[in-house]
């Protein structure tokens, strides 16, 4: 659960290595929208033009790059290869393949890989050239040449291996020379030219309707409109973001999917250069703060970049027009005045597979870092309350949500001004819609277009073998789940992997940001264990959920979560209220559904505070949390708390199921686990799970309902 | 019931023995001060105020807990001081005592109450039986909280010691009158 507390993821598109990912009809067994991979197609050969990528790979000293053109023609082989970009020097070379020597006059003395060496080629003498294509990606060539130092002529012999990598995004030259015989191989790694080169903006943490939030809300409409083309456009938000994981996502492209970032320092340099994706502007009234959502659904739908007033004369200068202006327009208007008036002229136009909450943040703040997508997906957006004595609001909030395709997506979420995190994913799920949060999450129609690396397999961090069974002892045992989901929180925070810990994985990443889910799998610790969540594909309350979409979401959660390799499976409802005042339990009813709906996992865990629904399965225990472990609990009263309830539940083994603010970090966590003594032992929690199933001495309990009294 | 509760109260607060200028009993209406006490497992900001009161040989301790000064939960132990403990049927599921612990209170069981004064008028020990519902079945916890005026009058000092737990939890109050 997101708490409001807290502050609690077309056209053909390009992947990083130019894999193209289709947005295509759903899958059956989907049911819902979904960006799913195309069908593997073969890899692009080696010939074309390369690029090099300059951090990983050798150092070129005065020319600093290089390019690579190779081309087939018959039996021969035309072989560019161009050091530097201005300054540059190139070699062409046009060879017989199969190894016959070709005689090639030496015109330039540049030795251009070292330029910084007193090295020189003797213009006049001849270079022996010989070239083989061992396979269709390889390519291997042999030079033979007098090079010229201080003390004169020498021979030299230069070895080049051109070699493609498995899904042919990259090429890897190796050379090799007869005089070099110490040091690193001299490697360059290139990939094809134009592919995985994006922009870059650093936003400013300035989020306010009155500051400025016109600069950010700009970019982020331009990001949504670009990368309708393509992954374009990567926004770096504040350190101090809710999804911590901005900068490190932003490396992984960079770094390991050799993504190329040119930096964009404002907004006069952002749209010259972005210019051509733009069709209008539109212009929203700062002293109306709903005007800007408005805007947001006006920009999908037109490719207009939203602006305040002081913009207007820099999108004229770009040789932009308005679409639409607000200013003015709603002045004395409530929002339900308003959005039925955006409802009236842009409903019909609008996605009805997914629809934008932009709240969160309220009043003089605004955090519209989901416009992006909402824009991407030509979503209508608005910040209507769902809370049932918020009468029109309330009413309007339903129309909207009547009117998506059930098991819709609902982004972005819900206002803390105007309801309850309950209130709303409870009016969501009453559709089967599932909400993905939050207002905040960042650069979604970026990374939604960048598929994993080929041939990347999630693979979990499992403890047990498929069908072991560990013993338990007679002790207490412990294990931890953050809240939450992996975006926000821990991840990035010091203790990871120190101590068993489950990170509640965003399922929807298999097809909405795939390469999102690899860059968590791929960091993920042995004690990192990723869980499905939150009651279906996206969050969601099973008891307000009509029960004939909770079998299908869970069906759809069901191969979701296949895909990620997942055998756990939380859930979690508010739809009668919080653990405390309400009830946050579950019918059996409906934890059947998931035992029969799921029949691969191998448990479940239930709630967000201590919850009280306890079952088990054929082995398989649905476990509720006994600990909510708060940010603000200091240690000791935290240990104090953790062993009373071992006290309090005296039967051995006892398991004692934790959910840790994601606020808190792991270094924090293993601080107090560390204290609670030899009786406790703090297990991974598939092993949790097993062991629980095998020897469950928890009471079995559901949520009874008042049987009605018949007349 | 909260209503008849707090009707209760005023009428004892009304018929109460006025206490002359330096003579402060532990009886008033009790503000919590967070920084002076043990963190508690707050729920949306609740915090807690007692309101104790004696009347003849028979004391009630309330503990209301407050979100945004609103009543949100109201536990109230009515008992004669050194008197045999007294039984109330359990009519809520909440037990407030830390609402981050997988425990509930088991309504339809009984909790009793007893209690006594350790310096009449100033400071009273009352003891607490209370079944309770966790993960393994129901079981009981006994709770013995120790109300000690302090001496200016105006700061109470309740140390609960609860049979399941290794630490006692000590909660600092002020006299609401003494902020006013």
């Amino acid at each position: 659960m997101f708490r409001s507390s807290l502050v609690c993821l077309s056209a053909t598109l390009l992947s990083a290595a130019l894999i193209p990912v289709a947005l295509a009809a759903p899958p059956a067994h989907h049911l819902s929208p979904q960006l799913a991979p195309a069908a593997p197609q073969a890899a692009p050969g080696i010939e074309g033009r390369w690029e090099l990528v300059r951090e990983k790979s050798t150092d070129i000293d005065l020319f600093e790059t290089l390019a690579v053109d190779i081309r087939f023609d018959g039996p021969g082989l035309t072989l560019i290869r161009t050091w530097g970009a201005g300054r540059s020097f190139r070699d062409s070379l046009a060879l017989p393949l199969g190894g016959a020597v070709a005689h090639v006059p030496v015109t330039s003395r540049v030795f251009p890989s070292n330029v910084f060496m007193g090295l020189m080629m003797p213009v006049g003498t001849v270079r022996d050239v010989r070239a083989w294509r061992p396979d269709a990606n390889t390519l291997r060539l042999e030079e033979s040449f007098q090079i010229r130092g201080s003390q004169g002529e020498s021979p030299e012999t230069q070895t080049g291996l051109f070699t493609l990598s498995g899904d042919g995004s990259t090429l890897t030259y190796e050379a090799s020379r007869s005089t070099r015989t110490s040091g690193p191989p001299v490697k360059y790694l290139l990939k094809r030219a134009g592919s995985a080169e994006g922009f870059v903006i650093r936003l400013e943490d300035n989020w306010e309707v009155a500051g400025k939030l016109n600069v950010q809300a700009f970019m982020i409409s331009l990001q949504g409109i670009v990368n309708r083309s393509g992954p374009r456009v990567y926004l770096l938000y504040p350190e101090n973001w809710p999804f911590t994981y901005v900068q490190s996502v932003y490396d992984f492209y960079r770094d390991k999917r050799n993504y190329s970032f040119r930096e964009l320092r404002s907004v006069e340099e952002a749209i010259a250069t972005l210019r051509k994706y733009v069709k209008g502007y539109v212009v929203w009234d700062r002293n109306v703060r709903s005007s800007l959502t408005v805007a947001f659904t006006v920009a999908g739908l037109e490719d207009a970049v939203v602006v305040s007033e002081d913009m207007i004369p820099l999108m004229e200068r770009a040789g932009l027009k308005p679409v639409e202006d607000f200013r003015g327009k709603f002045t004395g208007w409530n929002d339900t005045k308003i959005y039925t008036w955006a409802y009236e002229k842009y409903w019909a136009r609008c996605s009805r597979e997914y629809i934008i909450w932009l709240g969160g943040d309220s009043g003089p703040v605004m955090k519209p870092a989901v416009a992006d997508w909402g824009i991407f997906k030509k979503c209508f957006f608005s910040d209507l309350s769902c809370r049932v004595t918020d009468t029109s609001e309330y009413a309007l909030s339903k129309k909207l949500l009547s009117e998506m395709k059930p098991m819709s997506l609902v982004m972005g979420w819900h206002s803390y001004a105007k309801d309850l995190e309950r209130e709303f994913v409870r009016l969501t799920s009453s559709f089967g819609h599932r909400v993905i949060g939050l207002h905040t999450l960042p650069n979604l129609s970026f990374s939604a277009q960048i598929p994993a690396s080929p041939g990347f397999k999630f693979t979990n961090n499992h403890h047990l073998k498929p069908g072991e069974v560990p013993v338990p002892g007679k002790k207490v045992y412990v294990t931890c789940i953050q809240t939450d989901g992996m975006g926000l929180g821990a991840w990035l925070k010091p203790g990871r992997g120190e101590i068993p810990y489950a990170w509640e994985a965003e399922t929807n990443y298999t097809w909405m940001a795939p390469a999102m889910a690899e860059y968590f799998y791929s960091m993920a610790t042995p004690n990192d264990f990723m869980i499905g969540c939150l009651s279906g594909p996206g969050y969601l309350y099973p008891k307000a959920v009509p029960p004939k979409l909770l079998k299908q979401l869970i069906a759809i959660s069901r191969e979701q979560m296949k895909e990620l390799d997942l055998n756990v499976f939380e859930t979690m409802d508010y739809s009668e209220g919080a653990t405390v005042e309400g009830n946050s339990d579950l019918p059996k009813e409906i934890v059947d559904m998931y035992f029969d709906g799921m029949p691969e996992a191998i448990g479940f865990v239930n709630g967000y505070a201590p919850s009280y629904t306890f079952a088990v399965n054929n082995g398989r225990p649905f476990m509720s949390y006994d600990y909510y472990l708060s940010p603000e609990r200091p240690e000791a009263d935290a240990v104090a708390d953790l062993q009373e309830l071992a006290r309090i539940n005296p039967h051995r083994p006892y398991f004692e199921l934790l959910h840790i603010r994601e606020s808190s970090d792991v270094k924090r966590v293993k601080g107090i686990l560390d204290k609670l003594g030899p009786e406790f032992e703090v297990v991974p929690l598939d092993v949790f799970l097993a062991m629980a199933g095998k020897d469950p001495t928890f009471k079995e309990r559901y949520l009874v309902r008042p049987q009605k009294e018949s007349r | 019931m909260t209503g008849r509760l707090m009707w209760l109260v005023a009428v004892i607060l009304t018929l109460r023995p006025g206490g002359a200028p330096g003579g402060a009993t532990i009886e008033g209406t009790w503000n919590f001060v967070p920084a002076m006490s043990t963190e508690i497992a707050t729920w949306k900001g609740r915090l807690p105020e007692i309101v104790i009161a004696a009347s003849g040989s028979r004391v009630s301790v309330i503990q209301n807990w407050l979100e945004r000064g609103r009543v949100a939960y109201s536990d109230t132990s009515l008992f004669a001081p050194g008197g045999a403990p007294v039984g109330t049927v359990i009519r809520s599921v909440e037990w407030p005592d830390n609402w981050f612990m997988g425990v509930l209170s088991s309504p339809g069981s009984e909790r009793t109450v007893s209690g006594s004064w350790q310096a009449p008028g100033n400071d009273l020990r009352v003891i607490t039986v209370q079944p309770v519902v966790t993960s393994q079945g129901k079981t009981t916890v006994t709770t013995t909280r120790e109300y000690v005026l302090g001496g200016d009058g105006n700061s109470l000092t309740l140390t609960e010691h609860r049979s399941s737990r290794p630490t006692p939890v000590v909660l600092v109050f002020e006299r609401k009158e003494a902020k006013r």
